[in-house]
């Protein structure tokens, strides 16, 4: 987990959240609907999105696990963090770790060219509080800072005030 | 009225927030995030009903003293909506269904555990009786046809008379 090798007991039933967030105690992975619906719980698992709430620990067994919490030295999630600051693409946070993680992956996949593919991605994380314009703004703007080198969005106050 | 200037100062400048570090790096503070020493876990027992009588709750014996519903909490007020409108008709609310359930997901039952996992075990020992009633799914249809009553007092649906 975050580059370090935990080693526990589980029982079977225990989901990969649960385990993270009170094994672990890294709660910054969020528990929203437990179903799988709303994102909150993005993490990856081998490098891929996943939703902890719907993997079981013990089938986590010798994976590489990456959390909110080990994006410390990640290019692509500090220029996320930076946008998602610049754009008030937060409002009450609960969504936002398993949104950054999202929107880590899909600048990767180099999904991030337009606000209509950014929306189609953004599809599976649930944000009640900001109405994802601000998201949306922050995630492109990131893109675009990452492909455009050291070009950043600095002023902050340059987004569309269109909500 | 001219436009917001980008000035960064006064009244309608565009400013950035001061807690945004903490949630963009996890480590944000929520009550579920927040362990404090005996702490106990809370699961609902909840309608999966629109619309439903209960006829009976069956708790199993040795789960007594940790599962509550409206009967063991008597003192528990119910909520009341009360707003200055005319004709507006006040409802209870109660915290736990008492005679009805009104919706899909109202509580009926608390279960108490020292874990999430145990109290959601205890959640599903509960059975509950229903009978299940026609549900209110169309505002128009609610007024005109009276199919089912969401508060029998109220004689009809029209929250404002």
């Amino acid at each position: 987990v975050n580059g370090q090798t935990v080693q526990a007991l589980v029982e079977p039933r225990m989901h990969l959240g649960d385990f993270l967030r009170e094994h672990c105690r890294l709660t910054g992975t969020h528990l929203g609907c437990e179903h799988g619906v709303c994102g909150a719980c993005t993490i990856l698992v081998d490098g891929e999105p996943v939703r902890a709430c719907l993997a079981f620990a013990v089938a986590c067994d010798e994976r590489d696990i990456r959390t909110i919490e080990g994006f410390a030295d990640d290019r692509v999630m500090t220029a996320l963090r930076q946008a998602f600051h610049q754009h008030h693409g937060l409002q009450c946070g609960f969504c936002t770790p398993g949104m950054l993680i999202t929107a880590r992956d899909l600048i990767r996949r180099n999904r991030a060219g337009s606000e209509k593919e950014i929306r189609k991605e953004l599809a599976g994380n649930i944000c009640r509080c900001t109405g994802y314009t601000n998201i949306v703004a922050a995630i492109s703007a990131a893109a675009a800072a990452l492909a455009g080198g050291e070009e950043t969005d600095a002023g902050g106050t340059q987004h569309k005030a269109t909500v | 009225m001219h436009a917001p200037s980008n000035t960064g100062l006064g009244v309608g400048a565009s400013l950035l927030r001061k807690e945004d570090a903490r949630h963009l790096h996890g480590r944000g503070q929520f009550v579920s995030d927040v362990k404090l020493a005996n702490t106990q876990d809370v699961a609902f027992v909840r309608s999966p009903h629109a619309h439903a009588r209960i006829k009976s709750i069956t708790i199993p014996p040795d789960a007594e003293g940790r599962i509550f519903t409206a009967r063991d909490l008597p003192r528990l007020a119910e909520m009341r909506a009360v707003p200055q409108v005319n004709g507006f008709k006040v409802s209870g609310y109660p915290p736990l269904a008492t005679q009805k359930v009104r919706y899909v997901g109202d509580a009926i039952a608390a279960c108490i555990a020292p874990t999430r996992a145990e109290a959601e075990d205890l959640a599903n020992s509960v059975s509950v009786d229903f009978e299940v009633l026609p549900a209110v799914i169309d505002a128009a249809a609610a007024i005109t046809k009276t199919p089912s009553l969401v508060h029998e007092s109220w004689g009809n649906n029209l929250f404002r008379q």
